[in-house]
């Protein structure tokens, strides 16, 4: 049966309305000044925050598709892996990037949900596990050239305004891999996905 | 015995030669310049500031300038021409997303000849990083052509084109980072206007060419300087040992999702697909 990932698309509608009402995403997004002054629901909000729309529309793109993926097995955890996921990115931003004054997009926790749906298809049979792989190698190793990138200003495609910051990513992917490790089996997408199994199927 | 006229034939012959060919050889020059190497480098006897790796804090600020006139000062190239050009040059820098500000410093705060001392000043008067500094060189040649010859009826010099005009313009923006003494790029524009002109208007017709002169050279000196933002971009980014890249305080940053990221998205979500059919 396919649920409908209200929570996934709750958080994209809150982007879009964020990028549609420029008085909402001043309120919302991550503002260094802002949040040492004790405006500390930025460091979650700030991800609602988009600088173009293309921006957005990307974001949304890669969040929605992994993220739905996610929620039609985890529910309700879902809301509680964006969170973990949304804060500690902003607080390493907080600490480690001191001269980012403002940020915003959804692109960490993307990178981690994709991070966690490559991680929990590992543990299926083939040809998941080739699948899954094939996407972790991949963006490993699209993470390890994005931090290498010296000129990530200069270098980028031209239409955004703004600095990409490769440590948002990184926290988001470590975050989702934590949240695999530690998180109680029954939040995990695959023991979910193996109680619908056939009997006499070969599959894990 | 010969007529007393046909004797003066020969004299005759040789004063018109003699004009034609005096009309035809005269040749006048004009010749204005501002000249950044003089602005930079005055003192032939002082020791060469070195240039080292530029550090570049992005996004930059900016400061765009004309460089003092050292050879002259051209009538026809107003502050206004001059103030006009600098917002062209201006707008294509804030164009750049790796620029955060672009100051336009008026004539009056450089020195002629002020050197990186100067701009050392500009910078801590500004707060640039970077400056651009635009130079001219004009030169206008005044031939008298053939035609020339019709001046001797007096009539000629007003209503016959006779003097040829020849007017090089080359326009020059010079990017330098200030704290390196390092020239980052270049971008040139150059016009050749031909003309010809009486004797009568020739004053305003050279000073009509030399501002046509400038402005096709302000337009092609624009259209190299996108091309030459654009050659420096791909530049920094091949060539990391030949620039630090840092960024400064206060930038804004955003999670953004490439290519790469879409492809991956897709590749799980079609993957997904397929082994939920295959179960069934």
């Amino acid at each position: 049966m396919s649920r409908v990932p209200v929570y996934t698309l709750s958080l994209l509608a809150l982007a879009a309305v964020a990028a549609a009402i420029p008085s909402v995403g001043a309120l919302l997004v991550y503002d260094r000044d802002a949040i040492l002054k004790g405006e500390l629901w930025r460091l979650l909000s700030g991800h609602l925050v988009h600088f173009s729309v293309f921006h957005l529309i990307a974001d949304q793109f890669a969040l929605g598709g992994a993220g739905c993926l996610i929620e039609r097995r985890l529910r309700r955890a879902t809301v509680w892996l964006y969170l973990a996921m949304a804060g500690a990115i902003g607080i390493a931003l907080l600490l480690f990037e001191p001269r980012l004054a403002r940020f915003g997009g959804l692109s960490g926790l993307a990178y981690g949900s994709v991070f966690y749906l490559a991680l929990s298809h590992l543990r299926r049979g083939m040809p998941a596990r080739a699948l899954a792989l094939t996407v972790l190698s991949a963006l490993l190793l699209k993470l390890l050239v994005d931090g290498i990138q010296p000129v990530s200003f200069l270098g980028g495609p031209g239409f955004q305004s703004f600095v990409p910051v490769p440590l948002s990513h990184l926290i988001g992917v470590i975050v989702a891999g934590a949240w695999l490790v530690v998180s109680p089996k029954e939040n995990h997408c695959v023991p979910a996905e193996t109680s619908v199994r056939r009997p006499g199927s070969s599959h894990r | 015995m010969p007529h007393p006229l046909r004797r003066s034939v020969p004299f005759f012959c040789a004063l018109i030669a003699l004009f034609v060919l005096s009309g035809c050889a005269t040749q006048a020059m004009r010749h204005n310049s501002s000249s950044v190497v003089h602005y930079l480098y005055p003192d032939k006897d002082k020791p060469l500031e070195t240039a080292t790796i530029p550090r570049l804090s992005l996004p930059l600020r900016v400061g765009v300038a004309f460089v003092p006139e050292s050879a002259g000062r051209n009538p026809g190239f107003t502050a206004s021409d001059k103030n006009r050009l600098l917002d062209e040059v201006a707008e294509r820098f804030r164009q750049r997303r790796f620029v955060a500000s672009i100051e336009i410093v008026p004539l009056v705060y450089l020195r002629p000849g002020g050197s990186f001392v100067n701009l050392d000043q500009l910078r801590n008067l500004y707060g640039i990083d970077v400056m651009v500094l635009v130079s001219y060189d004009q030169t206008q040649f005044t031939d008298g052509g053939v035609a020339s010859i019709a001046y001797w009826t007096l009539v000629g010099a007003y209503i016959v084109p006779g003097e040829k005009n020849d007017t090089h313009t080359l326009m020059d923006a010079a990017v330098y980072d200030i704290a390196s003494r390092k020239m980052l790029f270049r971008a040139p524009g150059i016009s050749h206007i031909k003309g010809h002109a009486t004797p009568v208007n020739q004053s305003e017709q050279l000073r009509k060419d030399s501002v046509k002169g400038f402005e096709r050279a302000s337009a092609d000196l624009i259209t190299n300087l996108d091309e030459q933002l654009q050659r420096f971009k791909q530049r920094v980014k091949n060539r990391p040992q030949d620039y630090q890249i840092v960024h400064s305080s206060g930038y804004t940053g955003g999670g953004s999702v490439d290519g790469v990221l879409m492809v991956l998205v897709a590749l799980l979500a079609v993957g997904a697909n397929i082994i939920k059919r295959s179960r069934v």
